[in-house]
């Protein structure tokens, strides 16, 4: 026993440092500690306040380009209305009495409040990326809302405290998005490819007649994103000299170096919907 | 605690301060991340035991990581180069040395600079290995290491001269002049 003790604390130093070691590894390692620390990093009240406070200082910095972002924004919505308040008249004056149109009550009433929040941080994790926002479960914040910016799809919210949430961007390499091609309707998955490569369609119907430039929208199939949220567009095809297979890259319209400001849906009716998915699947077992 | 630990403490202030405000949001040519940060374990004492060293060098990472939002990285690659800190600071050593010195270039000469780069290279290993994830392009990899070794050597020779300057007291024979 006392040449046990005598080993121990001649080489306490190399246990020590084991013991470290393998903590910090874990924390870094553990995908759900890894998690759960980062709200916890980016969450404390030294951390938040700080984070807080730089955060302000970028935007006042990028106060201009904010407000180039926005009219531009605001131009695009104004052309959108316009153009369509347009469509509306020329088709009265054509003698055409337009149908009344019957909402779906459910599908409108699905995504109904929007909350705006700050990027306080992100955080890379072997490519893993994660934003940290300003806004939490005091302000309506859930796990699995989506994430907006005015130019299209963020991502989704994966983690949430009182005050703020992480959100898992469609560039973090864990993120599958469900898609569809703008008015050919082919469907496919958005993933983030490796390191350089950008965003990549796969997983679409073989006869799926894909041009360059088509618009990328979200799909529906999913319990987090709405139909139709804009994604991005296909930039390149590149098609394989042996196996003829193409890949569609994508770029997408939400510009992730300079994210500053996101926007969550609130779903009303997904709770009770995956609630009847979950028994589907508890009964299929 | 003593006036030079007291030194230590801000000067790793100043060196944190730097490394998460300044140079984590430095990307040189979308490639190249400067971290000069393990710089601050120049600073201790030679005669430091592990123990100690381990400790300071977890200390630093986890305040790191804290206001870097990266839990675990920064920790753990500080924690094991400060732990062979003292088995890469030995063969640079002599009798003569007092164990109060700190492996500067006023003090080592230039073996300080040979031991800076073990330090660096050390660090950047580990860190880029565990940074590397699943998806890791070798080519793409190497030139992140490689080009991210050499800035954060240049920032970090700066800084060691830097440092020194500002905390080198006159000695009495250049004031008595």
């Amino acid at each position: 026993m006392e040449k046990l003790l005598g080993v121990i604390s001649e080489y306490k130093h190399w246990f020590i440092w084991l013991i470290l070691q393998i903590f910090s590894l874990c924390l870094f390692l553990n995908d759900g500690l890894y998690r759960q620390s980062l709200l916890l990093w980016g969450t404390g009240t030294v951390s938040a306040h700080t984070h807080e406070l730089s955060s302000r200082l970028y935007s006042y910095l990028n106060l201009r380009e904010e407000n180039e972002k926005l009219l531009a924004e605001y131009g695009r919505l104004e052309h959108t209305y316009l153009t369509l308040l347009q469509d509306i008249e020329e088709t009265k004056a054509q003698g055409v009495i337009l149908p009344e149109v019957y909402q779906d009550s459910i599908s409108s009433a699905r995504y109904e409040y929007v909350v705006t929040a700050r990027i306080l941080n992100r955080s890379n994790k072997t490519g893993d990326v994660y934003f940290i926002i300003n806004k939490g479960k005091v302000d309506g914040l859930d796990k699995d809302m989506p994430v907006l910016s005015s130019g299209g799809v963020v991502g989704s919210i994966l983690e949430v405290s009182e005050h703020s949430a992480v959100v898992m961007p469609i560039v973090n390499k864990k993120m599958e998005l469900s898609c569809m091609l703008k008015h050919k309707g082919y469907q496919g998955i958005l993933v983030v490819g490796k390191v350089g490569e950008g965003f990549t369609l796969r997983d679409l119907s073989s006869q799926a007649k894909v041009a360059l430039g088509d618009t990328i929208l979200t799909s529906g199939y999913s319990f987090i994103f709405p139909r139709g949220l804009q994604v991005g567009v296909v930039d390149s095809i590149v098609r394989d000299a042996q196996s003829a297979l193409e890949t569609y890259y994508v770029l997408p319209f939400t510009d992730f170096d300079n994210l500053r400001y996101v926007y969550i849906l609130r779903e009303v009716i997904s709770q009770d919907a995956r609630m009847l998915n979950d028994t589907l699947l508890l009964s299929h077992e | 605690m003593n006036n030079s630990w007291f030194g230590f403490v801000l000067l790793s202030i100043i060196v944190l301060f730097l490394q998460v405000w300044v140079f984590s949001s430095l990307d040189l040519f979308q490639l190249s991340t400067p971290y000069f940060y393990p710089i601050l374990l120049l600073f201790l004492p030679i005669s430091l035991k592990p123990t100690p060293s381990v400790l300071v060098g977890f200390s630093l990472g986890l305040v790191l990581d804290f206001l870097l939002l990266t839990p675990g990285l920064h920790t753990s690659a500080m924690t094991a180069i400060a732990f062979f800190r003292g088995y890469l600071l030995r063969p640079f050593l002599d009798v003569n040395m007092l164990g109060s010195w700190i492996p500067v270039y006023k003090n080592l000469g230039g073996a300080s600079l040979l031991f800076l780069f073990e330090l660096l290279l050390l660090h950047h290993l580990i860190l880029y290995a565990m940074d590397a994830g699943q998806y890791f392009d070798w080519l793409y990899l190497l030139q992140r290491f490689g080009a991210g070794l050499l800035y954060s050597y240049i920032l970090a020779v700066t800084a060691m001269f830097f440092a020194c300057i500002r905390i080198t007291p006159r000695s009495s024979s250049h004031a008595s002049k």
